[in-house]
This record gives structure tokens, C-alpha cells and sequence, in this order.
């Protein structure tokens, strides 16, 4: 909450560096709504993959799985790349919101890239991860547990930025 | 013809209320949505490790995760931000210039800075 706080607070000073221009802005990429519904499609067969190792797996049955790891993995690869080809407004505007976000201690790295690239790159990592674990020992339930609710941030974070850029 | 100053503020007022209601509960949910997880993932990961299911090796990777995680819902947060930034804006010079353009007669193009 307070990060939201401080995050209003700096964009009702960012505010003014805007309105220095009368003219409007473009500060985030376009909605791109096939990659959304494939970001959808993709999410909910990444669910029912989770849903079915919940109860845990065991190494020797992992060639079983490899082909849903492999498929999975490389859709989110792929939706990352679709993210980052979006061209990024080239604003003026925008280059002073990021100094002044960075004067206000709110530095996290430069906006040249749709904010979702980097968490679909993330679910793909923490795939592959849960598929090298598999193969190697076998996944306990508490283990799918944390990677589940690992790949849930991800997608939660991808999912809310896309939906948001429907303006 | 003049522009009625108290009007015109009013519907500024109105047009950026609008756009800053919606996306304020929007991004309210997001983050609380988002801080209860990452609580959830520190409570698992340390649920894997006392019960012995995580071993340091993964307990490492994870914890690097969480720091990611972490990272990328600030980096979400400010682009959700920028989108809001961006919406209340243009609401505002839409506004301004749709009352010159009535107050002038005159058809403005809305200009545009990208």
C-alpha cells in the first residue's frame, strides 16, 4: 500500500512535468489484444499442467511431461518477444517521468520495454526450473506449491499490465 | 463566445475524477493481490526448507525469485502508472480544447506529443 502511496504521490508530481506541454501523450505501448488472448489461452494451460503435478512427481515419469514443459516454455518465450516487438513511445514526456521517478528514490530501470516483458520472461524461467527439478529428483507437493504460486506472480503481473494498456 | 471558467473546471475535475476512481481500485487490487503472494511465497519457501522438500540449492534459486519477483511488480506498478498518467492527461487536453474549439467555433485538432 504504501508503495502505491508513494507511487501517487510522485505522479501527481510527474503531473506537472506533463502539463508543461499541452498536447497528449502516448507514455505506454498499444494494447495488442492477439497477445492477450494468447497470454489467456497460454495462462489457463499453464494452470491445468500445475493442477495436474500438484500431488507431486516422481523423476522416472518425467519424459512424460517433457513435451508440456517444452510447449509451455517456448509459448511464454514467445509472448515475451511479442511484448518487447511493440514499439515504445518515444516521448520526451517520458524520459522525464523516468528522471523524476529516479530523483523520487523510484528507480527501476529504464522504460524502454512494455512491463510485461519481463515477467513472462520470468514464468518461462521458473518453468524450466520446475522442469530441471523434476527431471533430476522427482517434485514434492510443497515444491509445486512454490512454484505454482511463483508462476501465479508472474502471470498476475503480465496479465494486469496487458489488460491495462485497453485504454 | 467566453468560456464559463467554473464549468470548464468542473468538467476537468469530472474527466480526470473519472479515470483516477477506475484505475486507483484497479491498482489497489493489484497490489494487494501481489504483496499477499509474495507473503505466501516466503511462507512456502520456508515450509520447503524446515520440512527438508527444498534443498539449499533450490532455496537459493528461489529466494533470487522472490527478489525478481519483487523487482518486476515495482517495474508493473510504475507502467500501470504511466497508463493511468497518460489517460488522465489526455482526458484533460480533450476537454480544454473541445471548450476553445466551441468557444472559437473553430474545429482544433487535438495535437499530439509522442
Amino acid at each position: 500500500m504504501r508503495t502505491v502511496f508513494n507511487m501517487m504521490k510522485a505522479a501527481s508530481l510527474l503531473f506537472f512535468v506533463v502539463a508543461l506541454s499541452a498536447c497528449t501523450v502516448q507514455l505506454a505501448p498499444q494494447f495488442d489484444q492477439r497477445l492477450y488472448h494468447q497470454l489467456l489461452d497460454t495462462s489457463a494451460n499453464t494452470l491445468i499442467f500445475l493442477a495436474e503435478t500438484s500431488s507431486g512427481t516422481r523423476a522416472n515419469t518425467c519424459e512424460q511431461r517433457q513435451n508440456s514443459y517444452f510447449q509451455l516454455i517456448g509459448q511464454f518465450e514467445a509472448l515475451a518477444l511479442q511484448s518487447r516487438a511493440r514499439p515504445m513511445p518515444d516521448s520526451d514526456m517520458l524520459e522525464k517521468i523516468n528522471a523524476a521517478l529516479s530523483a523520487r528514490g523510484l528507480n527501476t530501470g529504464d522504460m524502454d520495454e512494455a512491463a510485461s516483458a519481463a515477467a513472462l520472461d520470468k514464468v518461462a524461467s521458473s518453468i524450466a526450473k520446475m522442469q530441471e527439478q523434476d527431471c533430476a529428483n522427482g517434485l514434492q507437493p510443497i515444491i509445486v506449491a512454490t512454484f505454482k504460486n511463483e508462476i501465479l506472480i508472474s502471470l498476475d503481473q503480465a496479465i494486469t499490465y496487458e489488460s491495462f494498456l485497453e485504454r | 463566445m467566453a468560456i464559463d471558467i467554473p464549468a470548464l473546471m468542473q468538467e476537468i475535475t469530472q474527466a480526470a475524477s473519472t479515470v483516477i476512481n477506475e484505475d486507483i481500485t484497479k491498482l489497489r487490487g493489484f497490489s494487494e493481490r501481489q504483496l499477499k503472494a509474495l507473503a505466501t511465497q516466503a511462507n512456502l519457501i520456508a515450509q520447503g526448507v524446515l520440512s527438508g522438500a527444498i534443498d539449499e540449492e533450490l532455496r537459493d534459486y528461489f529466494l533470487d525469485s522472490l527478489e525478481d519477483m519483487a523487482l518486476n511488480f515495482a517495474k508493473t506498478l510504475r507502467g500501470l502508472l504511466m497508463i493511468t498518467l497518460e489517460k488522465v492527461w489526455n482526458s484533460i487536453v480533450g476537454v480544454l480544447w473541445n471548450a476553445i474549439g466551441k468557444a472559437t467555433g473553430i474545429t482544433l485538432l487535438t495535437p499530439t506529443l509522442d
